[in-house]
């Protein structure tokens, strides 16, 4: 049954989003109450976000995935921890960043060789849906690697409320939430970031 | 307003973070400096190219994947549940369903032993108590020494004579006769 709901996600998707336009609370208490199609359309809801956030904190992608599912498989399995006092989202990127600073404290102690210190060559990005010319292509993957490089050197408790505040463009009360630091630190720790990555870019700008 | 004031509140000018009164002072502030202005610009710009950057998106895999993983999921789920289930005896888990055995045992072994014990005491007594009565009965058909002082021995026969009696009757007549 599963199975069947699954294969058919982009339909069911529009179903879920288009006919009922349930927000995010809504979903989570229908699957609360044993509604799969709610789990499946919050499960396509914010796969592609949390991907995203993850992404630019693990630096690699098929880790970045992984994270999601273990995030989707824990929202599976653990949805009544879901209380009606906190945001969907909030909670839903809480386990995701929780899941990535698990994953980074394991690479460092690891000390896997960091994608930072791979040349511009060594790095895969997807390429883009909307590409004009190979010309552009290659414009495009040289910024997207310059952005993502400068993202990389921010230091970690930089780099996860940089990320959601300007690529997520989440709240600052809703990144104090998640990252559990008070609001004036997250303005702070922004505010610095975004002055180390003005200096980062500044031949792009 | 100097330099480092200005520069924690740049992020909070550009997401329209400050009151009425720190914008003013603000912006005075970047009138009067073309490098902050500059700045403040530039921070703005930065933040645009982040939003620009292209953006991840999941796989054609991932939603098979996590088909696969919640349906292994559940036949975990079940496997435990059966595992617990087939586990359990009379309601019992394996070491809660030994220990009440083991109870059991010693409650059974505990209750066979008395009976067993209780039995023989019961057929003395009723042995002794039959003795008892035949003695009462009989003592005085019986004429023999040996009797005699069997029963003087037995100090427990309150129907005998005791022996400090026939001792002290010695010593009144040895009285009687130094007298």
């Amino acid at each position: 049954m599963m199975n069947q709901q699954l294969q058919n996600l982009s339909t069911q998707q529009l179903d879920m989003d288009n006919k009922f336009q349930y927000t995010d609370e809504e979903l989570i208490s229908h699957f609360q109450n044993g509604d799969e199609q709610a789990y499946i359309a919050l499960v396509n809801r914010y796969k592609d976000k949390l991907i995203n956030f993850v992404y630019r904190l693990v630096n690699d992608r098929d880790q970045a995935e992984d994270i999601i599912q273990d995030t989707m498989l824990k929202l599976y399995t653990h949805k009544h921890y879901y209380r009606n006092i906190a945001k969907f989202s909030t909670w839903i990127y809480t386990i995701a960043g929780n899941f990535a600073k698990t994953e980074l404290r394991k690479k460092k102690t690891r000390k896997v060789t960091n994608n930072s210190q791979l040349g511009y060559e060594d790095r895969e990005y997807d390429p883009p849906s909307n590409e004009p010319s190979p010309q552009k292509l290659v414009e495009n993957d040289f910024i997207n690697s310059k952005i993502h490089e400068a993202i990389d050197n921010l230091p970690e408790h930089f780099r996860i409320v940089t990320v959601l505040r300007d690529i997520e463009k989440l709240p600052y009360e809703e990144i104090s939430s998640i990252v559990e630091i008070p609001l004036g630190t997250v303005k702070s720790r922004i505010n610095r970031a975004r002055l180390q990555l003005q200096k980062d870019l500044k031949e792009l700008i | 307003m100097n330099r480092y004031e200005f520069e924690d509140k740049i992020s909070d000018y550009i997401d329209n973070q400050l009151s009425v009164s720190e914008r003013k002072d603000f912006e005075d502030y970047l009138n009067s400096d073309n490098e902050a202005k500059e700045l403040v610009e530039s921070v703005q710009k930065t933040i645009r190219l982040l939003s620009s950057a292209q953006s991840v998106k999941s796989s054609s895999e991932f939603l098979p994947n996590l088909t696969n993983r919640i349906n292994s999921e559940k036949k975990n789920i079940s496997k435990r549940s059966k595992q617990k289930t087939s586990n359990h005896f009379f309601g019992f888990t394996p070491i809660n369903a030994s220990l009440m055995a083991v109870l059991l045992l010693c409650f059974i072994s505990l209750s066979l032993n008395l009976l067993s014990s209780e039995g023989p005491t019961m057929q003395s007594n009723i042995v002794s108590n039959t003795s008892s009565q035949i003695k009462d009965i009989a003592p005085q058909s019986f004429n023999s020494n040996t009797n005699l002082v069997s029963t003087i021995s037995d100090t427990s026969d309150t129907t005998s004579i005791p022996r400090s009696n026939i001792k002290l009757d010695k010593k009144i007549k040895l009285v009687k006769n130094q007298r």
